[in-house]
């Protein structure tokens, strides 16, 4: 069975669809939960488990219309566990997506690009 | 001129996220430039989430107005004294900096600093000043023996 971790998103969450198999893991949404470790610790753990069946080419895709300051904390540790894994030689690339020219967006993603290791492209819909 | 939103009531984690999700509407409708409408939803996530972590109870107020050179957010919590005298410090300090002092700032706490036992990155209220409040005070008064009701009150004004 293939190996994914998904959940729908919420308020207050975002949808998380993550595949070993499809080429795309993509956070998409809303991110303001009070305990937001809670929230993006099991998907850094899925990340660590199924590194070795996640395919090359894969897009780490991030869409978020509003996030608080912890989730932005929390996304920071995500982005670095794959960007760690990059680093030592994993074939997947990070996308941060602002939508509508949004510069906090953007900003966020310019903050977290000068934090890692691995190039993150900064791409608008 | 006149009130988006005037909310005074119990808050939790689902109440938080209710109301975000009707700032985020309201505010689309009523404020009227697309930064100020991030600035008043950015910036009421972080006020809302600092009552939550911070607060003494669950009873919690916002208010944000539209103002004729912008808009105000006002969100009031109950605290402890020295929680709130903490908060004015830190508030003074923050409005004193520049923008590539509290960036430099915002960019440290990011990547160093812990997650506090509450769940706080310790970023929420670098993040309204750098969000680019013109005005951000904390008030307080005694509600109950050694309970105060906290108020923090930010302006964002038009951009000309």
């Amino acid at each position: 069975m293939e190996k994914k971790y998904q959940v729908q998103g919420t308020a207050s969450t975002p949808t998380v669809d993550y595949h070993v198999s499809s080429g795309l893991c993509t956070i998409v949404g809303v991110s303001t939960p009070v305990d937001s470790m809670d929230f993006y610790h099991p998907i850094i753990q899925w990340v660590v488990d199924a590194q070795n069946e996640i395919v090359t080419g894969t897009k780490f895709e991030f869409q978020l219309n509003y996030f608080n300051s912890s989730s932005m904390k929390a996304l920071l540790w995500l982005i670095q566990q794959i960007s760690d894994l990059i680093q030592e030689g994993k074939q997947w690339h990070l996308v941060w997506v602002v939508l509508e020219d949004d510069e906090f967006m953007l900003e966020g993603g310019e903050a977290i690009q000068t934090l890692i290791d691995s190039p993150m492209e900064i791409v608008s819909r | 001129m006149g009130n988006i939103l005037n909310y005074s009531g119990i808050n939790n984690e689902s109440i938080n996220a209710n109301l975000l999700s009707l700032i985020q509407e309201l505010s689309k409708n009523s404020v009227p430039s697309k930064t100020m409408v991030k600035q008043t939803i950015m910036s009421s996530i972080e006020l809302l989430d600092n009552a939550l972590r911070h607060g003494v109870s669950q009873d919690i107020s916002i208010k944000l107005e539209l103002l004729a050179d912008g808009v105000q957010i006002t969100v009031c919590n109950d605290a402890k004294l020295p929680d709130i005298l903490r908060l004015q410090e830190i508030v003074r300090g923050l409005l004193r900096m520049t923008k590539p002092e509290l960036n430099a700032l915002y960019l440290s706490k990011l990547k160093e600093g812990v997650m506090s036992e509450k769940g706080g990155a310790g970023l929420g209220i670098i993040q309204v000043i750098k969000n680019g409040a013109k005005h951000f005070s904390v008030t307080y008064e005694n509600k109950l023996e050694d309970v105060f009701r906290c108020c923090c009150i930010v302006n964002f004004e038009k951009i000309a």
